[in-house]
């Protein structure tokens, strides 16, 4: 074997921050005053004693207490809160908020089996009380998001694109447009793993009708570019190229960072097609494309360390140019990389190659 | 907020309603201070609910694997060329090293104005998309390095420059988390039928990255096929040991090694 691979996934599930450090470990609550944990108690033990003596509000003090006591870092109290409420609720609504605040937590602290448990009971209740879905909307979708999430982490994709269909299948205006977006989203992905392209990309012409902003945001290359790739899975046809090509000539998506994935998928398919000219081609245009975005950006900008890694990734390419006929692009690659080079070693041998593409040695074939 | 702002019909949801109005308009929410979700346009409402701590979208994006970084091929040259009287070899010089250029196992960051509960929920998704073992140090910017360099060796060859490189590549996950600290769920009474009016505040949003080295591969150049090599492999992009003596293997005298092919 001469070549060594090392595939470096699956490695491992998500550890539970519960084993080290909580993950909200000495915060305060992050909205009006610190919550003092005497002050947190008090009214803890106010709801209790509420609940105990018949009085009204002891559900929604609990919660309360128990949203920040999981802001003060203490989310095993939070959750047990939850639970004294979920045991006797004041109302549907506590119920329904206290499982969606359980699932929640829990889920934060990777007991997903438990997180899954509760929201699965909140939608049980919701499924009897069907009204509550428009009255409690963005609690809802909310707890539906969460939902898809978990199902997600755990490669139940058929689960997730039925669950999403909690809120996609409402009629418009129900939930809040963001959590509608950003459910297509999961969907999309959902539909796709499972081995269902046809219903991704009908999931994608049904967001795009819906909200056709989304082909013009920042996100609208990725999104565009896997509306193409769902057309065509082979990626190499007229059709697929034509699309991307399209996409890549749109003034608007043009200035945005991810035309530079576009560019890097035209070479794809024009090098699964045996194109290699017209590949190498393309990379020296997204080469171009990206050192022109990254003029416009600041440093601080995240944008650039993405562009950065597209140039040198491209230049890595572009340098064996030469042997697809372009000896020039090969050239501007080598120059630029020898420019690049960390280290005396690696440069000596970048000037060899690029002498021996100045010379015009590209090897016979094999 | 007073009761002025808190009008709605009589009834008993109406009697429950103004109840929480009153507990969260009129300070029993001030001991601890959450925030107060703004009423809503109608005239005639009642605050029906109340919820916390909601997370209104946490939207993970798809893993995407980078192309292929590939590192510069290195050359170890060939450590005898020329034809010595056969019988006699000299020793081969020592494999040139290709040191790890990779650092990084995997780096994160999420910034923006989510509480640190909602950060710290939003780099657990990341990562675990990523399938990154984590353990939350408390910090939202963060680049876990390796703990050894890694080095792998150009072994030297008596008739050919033998060549190497390192190529990777990382998986890169991107989201966002939106979330509200208090809900308030309204019912506006002053149409011809009820309207549910959804009002929040201590709405924060926070965005964030993940990376991690996802696969390298060192390639070590094979030989032409026409000089006993395997069929090319075309992630070497055209590259092969080169024959020192800069002809073909065969037919021809031999320049290299007793009978010309190393």
């Amino acid at each position: 074997m001469t070549t060594v691979s090392i595939v470096l996934c699956c490695m491992g599930l998500i550890g539970s921050p519960a084993a080290g450090p909580s993950p909200v470990a000495d915060q305060r609550t992050d909205v009006g005053q610190p919550a003092d944990i005497q002050s947190l108690h008090a009214a803890l033990a106010e709801a209790r004693r509420r609940r105990q003596t018949g009085q009204s509000g002891h559900g929604d003090l609990a919660r309360r207490a128990a949203w920040q006591f999981y802001q003060a870092g203490h989310p095993l109290i939070a959750i047990e809160v939850l639970g004294e409420v979920i045991a006797n609720p004041e109302s549907t609504f506590d119920l329904i908020s206290a499982l969606r605040m359980q699932g929640q937590y829990l889920r934060r602290l990777g007991r997903a089996a438990e997180a899954i448990e509760a929201f699965e009971r909140l939608f049980a209740i919701v499924d009897q009380h069907p009204e509550l879905v428009p009255q409690y909307a963005l609690s809802y979708a909310s707890a539906v998001e969460q939902y898809v999430l978990l199902l997600d982490a755990q490669q139940r994709y058929a689960d997730a694109a039925v669950a999403a269909e909690r809120v996609l299948g409402a009629e418009p205006g129900t939930f809040d447009d963001r959590q509608v977006k950003s459910l297509f989203t999961a969907s999309i992905r959902a539909l796709e793993r499972s081995g269902d392209p046809a219903g991704a990309l009908a999931k994608v012409e049904q967001l795009l009708e819906r909200f056709p902003e989304c082909g013009r945001d920042e996100r609208a290359c990725d999104l565009l570019a896997l509306r193409a790739r769902l057309r065509d899975p082979s990626r190499s046809t007229d059709g697929y190229i034509a699309e991307l090509r399209a996409i890549w000539a749109d003034p608007e998506l043009g200035a945005r960072p991810g035309i530079v994935e576009i560019g890097r998928l035209i070479a794809d398919a024009y090098r699964a097609r045996g194109l290699l000219e017209a590949a190498v081609q393309q990379d020296a245009l997204t080469y171009a494309r990206a050192t022109a975005l990254l003029a416009g950006l600041d440093d601080a900008d995240p944008g650039v360390a993405l562009l950065e890694e597209s140039q040198r990734s491209l230049l890595g390419e572009m340098a064996s140019a030469h042997r697809a006929g372009r000896p020039d692009i090969a050239e501007f690659a080598l120059l630029r990389l020898i420019e690049r080079a960390p280290t005396a070693a690696e440069r000596a041998d970048l000037e060899v190659q690029l002498q021996a593409v100045r010379d015009g040695a590209t090897p016979p074939p094999p | 907020m007073s009761m002025k702002m808190c009008r709605c019909r009589p009834g008993l949801s109406c009697l429950l309603g103004t109840l929480l109005s009153i507990l969260h308009c009129q300070g029993a929410s001030a001991q601890v201070g959450p925030c107060v979700p703004p009423r809503p346009a109608c005239r005639d409402y009642y605050l029906d609910n109340i919820d916390y701590d909601v997370i209104v979208l946490e939207t993970i994006g798809d893993v995407k694997v980078t192309p292929w970084d590939k590192g510069p091929w290195r050359t170890n040259p060939a450590y005898d060329c020329g034809l010595p009287p056969c019988g006699e070899v000299n020793p081969p010089t020592d494999p040139v090293e290709v040191s790890y250029r990779r650092e990084t196992e995997y780096c994160y960051s999420v910034g923006g104005s989510a509480s640190a509960a909602g950060k710290s929920g939003l780099l657990m998704s990341l990562l675990g998309r990523l399938d990154v073992q984590f353990e939350f140090n408390g910090e939202f910017t963060y680049c876990q390095r390796r703990s050894e360099e890694v080095t792998w060796s150009i072994p030297s060859n008596q008739c050919f420059h033998n060549k190497g490189r390192l190529n990777f590549r990382n998986a890169k996950v991107s989201g966002t988390i939106i979330e509200a600290a208090v809900v308030y769920y309204y019912v506006c009474v002053d149409g011809p039928t009820d309207e549910h009016v959804t009002t929040t505040c201590g709405e924060r949003e926070s965005s964030g990255d993940a990376d991690r080295l996802w696969e390298e591969v060192f390639q070590l150049a094979y030989r032409r096929p026409s000089c006993g090599g395997p069929p090319p492999n075309p992630e070497h992009d055209g590259v092969f040991m080169e024959y020192c003596c800069r002809t073909e293997c065969t037919p021809g005298p031999p320049c290299c090694g007793c009978n010309g092919g190393g």
